[in-house]
């Protein structure tokens, strides 16, 4: 697939990485550890039947549509030390706000990005779901444990950690959830077991 | 012919080194054989001769800033304590209990007075004496607790807070050593207001399966970023053709950009006279780039501002500290030997004093950039370059680029200077390794520790 032109056309909209979005990251730290009300059925389902679908949109490339998953002031978040940390002041695998993430993307399509040349083959399965109600009104948090399987040039390899989302319904309440579609992703963390060692090629994370 | 340097013995054997003749038909002027990237028995002699047989960089001594603190490291394939002992010395010690062999050291970074090994409880204070044994009277009254101090490596030096280590009593100073080094090294320091930089953030950790030595002959490589990075010039186009590598793509030896050997293995490339018009305009845009630039504008006024600003991103130099340092945009880049054909590469982040932190803010995300779009394109093609490199009817890794072509000039200094993507900084530096792989003494015997 090539490069979505609509992507290649940049336009400068994203200005809210600032202190006050990076404080909100930095309570997600401490949120994830500390479990709210869950949230009830149906709505409970509604969002593990996203996740579903969001995981499956990345092992089968589709990319773009993935991105349509994000929110236009998304964080994608992949730290360097275990369960995160303060990102002013250290260093992460991923740190991508939306543009980034379109980096990302632009550059898995330009058919020369070497490091997925060939593409990687992954599978991802996540379970162990925690679904409950945010401490911010209108928003949802799901923690839950994610085991990706890759397979590139020869090799497998296993890839355990924990996703850390926080989802947004796109009007209306999280108990008013309906379908799946309904769903936005604001923030993802990708916290691995490997976080602070010296991991192989990674660009098939996403 | 023969492609086994089978007569090379570990140090300390009985064993003369290998004869020069022999390693020397394996590195030529402008190529090498393709077994110094895939022979173990090579791989263990670099990891004595090359890795603490120079001077090679340890730690950053903003890393362990007060007395009593520690950074666990590698000297080589060597586990080493970098330690700030108490009275305020630095001292790189040999991370094995003097006993059984067990580590004594098992944290990545801290403050400790003392190192207990778990293993029997012998205790060392940090400048690596030994304290106590438990229930000495087991031992003869012939023991000697100097007799089993930890090891250290005896020549400790550091320039501008970097620190470096070596057993070889025969080298000139640390700052002798660097050479011409150091001007690139000052000027990448001088930039910011207190001349230093913090290296305190975790690090971004990476691995390839390949030799060491694909990162070093890479780091000062213009001739691969049109290629091997398209996909990264590719990302960079959606803002423009103006920004951070672009003159890179088209021509690059028509511009002004140029890498140099900097003599004992350094090299450096400098894309500085590619830049206009400061270092901000330049940088691709990366999360908080607008926000934290409105604020500072607005808090400092924009002139102010842009020279904070300008601060930001990096140098525009890759300047390769042989055999492990590679100082490139704002990066301390570390090559970790691991085996002959698998190495780690740890990006530290750095940040600096004396500026508003959104500055050091934006460096992290900054940072973040090329290992995300850059450096994993590079180390598929380490990757792959290693499999190549097994085929044995195919012996030769050739470099040969500008070699005759008189476009490198040498100075008084033997800095050769040549077109950014010319090849002259790599057979530079494999005569270096020439020398220390046939040459270099270490002055360290197998023992106990170098008493002070």
């Amino acid at each position: 697939m090539s490069t979505d032109p609509a992507l290649m056309t940049y336009q400068p909209r994203f200005m809210y990485v600032d202190p006050q979005f990076y404080e909100i990251v930095k309570g997600d730290v401490a949120a994830w550890e500390n479990p709210g009300p869950m949230l009830s059925q149906p709505a409970a389902s509604i969002v593990e039947q996203f996740l579903i679908l969001e995981n499956r949109l990345v092992d089968t490339g589709r990319f773009e549509q993935w991105l349509n998953l994000f929110t236009a002031d998304c964080l994608y978040w992949v730290p360097t030390v275990p369960a995160g940390a303060d990102p002013t002041t250290q260093l992460c695998t991923a740190f991508d706000d939306h543009r980034r993430l379109e980096d990302r993307i632009v550059r898995l399509r330009t058919g020369t990005a070497y490091s997925q040349l060939p593409p990687s083959r992954t599978c991802r399965t996540i379970s162990n779901l925690e679904i409950w109600q945010s401490e911010t009104p209108g928003e949802i948090r799901v923690r839950c444990v994610v085991v990706i399987h890759e397979w590139r040039v020869g090799e497998m390899r296993v890839i355990p950690g924990w996703y850390g989302y926080v989802l947004r319904p796109v009007s209306g309440t999280p108990s008013e959830l309906s379908k799946p579609g309904d769903l936005r992703i604001a923030r993802k963390q990708v916290d691995l077991v490997e976080a602070d060692v010296p991991l192989r090629n990674m660009t098939f994370v996403i | 012919m023969t492609t086994q340097l089978s007569i090379i013995k570990t140090q300390g054997s009985s064993e003369e080194a290998p004869p020069e003749d022999e390693l020397r038909r394996l590195v030529r002027g402008d190529s090498v054989h393709r077994t110094l990237y895939t022979d173990p028995s090579i791989f263990d002699q670099e990891m004595i001769r090359v890795f603490g047989g120079t001077w090679t960089y340890v730690a950053h001594e903003s890393q362990i800033p007060k007395r009593d603190d520690f950074v666990s490291t590698q000297l080589g394939i060597r586990p080493v304590i970098v330690t700030r002992d108490s009275r305020g010395r630095i001292n790189v010690l040999l991370n094995r209990c003097t006993h059984r062999g067990s580590t004594v050291c098992r944290e990545p970074s801290g403050s400790a007075k003392r190192f207990q090994c778990p293993y029997h409880a012998w205790t060392f204070a940090n400048d690596g004496r030994l304290e106590s044994v438990p229930w000495p009277k087991g031992y003869s009254s012939n023991f000697s607790y100097d007799t089993y101090r930890l090891g250290s490596v005896p020549r400790v030096e550091t320039y501008r807070q970097f620190i470096f280590a070596t057993f070889n009593m025969d080298l000139p100073t640390l700052a002798e050593h660097l050479g011409p080094a150091t001007e690139y090294l000052d000027a990448w320091l001088d930039r910011y207001p207190t001349g230093n930089v913090i290296v305190r953030s975790s690090a971004q950790r990476m691995m390839y399966r390949g030799n060491w030595k694909l990162s070093y002959d890479n780091a000062a490589d213009g001739y691969h970023p049109a290629f091997s990075h398209r996909s990264l010039l590719k990302v960079a186009s959606r803002y423009g053709d103006d920004r951070d590598m672009q003159y890179f793509a088209k021509r690059p030896d028509d511009g002004p950009l140029y890498v140099k050997y900097l003599g004992n293995g350094h090299t450096v490339v400098d894309q500085r006279p590619g830049m206009r018009e400061g270092y901000w305009k330049w940088i691709r845009p990366f999360p908080g780039m607008e926000a934290f630039e409105a604020a500072l504008r607005e808090r400092y006024g924009d002139a102010e501002a842009e020279h904070f600003l300008d601060m930001g991103p990096g140098a525009g130099l890759n300047l390769n500290i042989f055999p492990n340092l590679l100082i490139i945009g704002n990066h301390l880049q570390l090559i970790e030997p691991l085996t002959v054909d698998s190495t780690g590469l740890s990006f530290y982040g750095t940040t600096i004093e004396g500026v508003p932190d959104e500055i050091n803010t934006m460096r992290m995300r900054m940072q973040e950039d090329f290992p995300a779009f850059g450096e994993p394109d590079d180390l598929a093609n380490f990757e792959e370059a290693q499999r190549g490199m097994l085929i044995p009817e195919m012996e030769w890794i050739d470099f040969s680029r500008g070699a005759g072509t008189g476009a490198e000039k040498t100075d008084h200094r033997g800095v050769v200077t040549g077109p950014v993507t010319h090849e002259h900084h790599i057979r530079g530096y494999f005569q270096e390794w020439a020398r220390l792989m046939t040459g270099a003494t270490t002055g360290w015997s197998e023992g106990r520790g170098v008493s002070e």
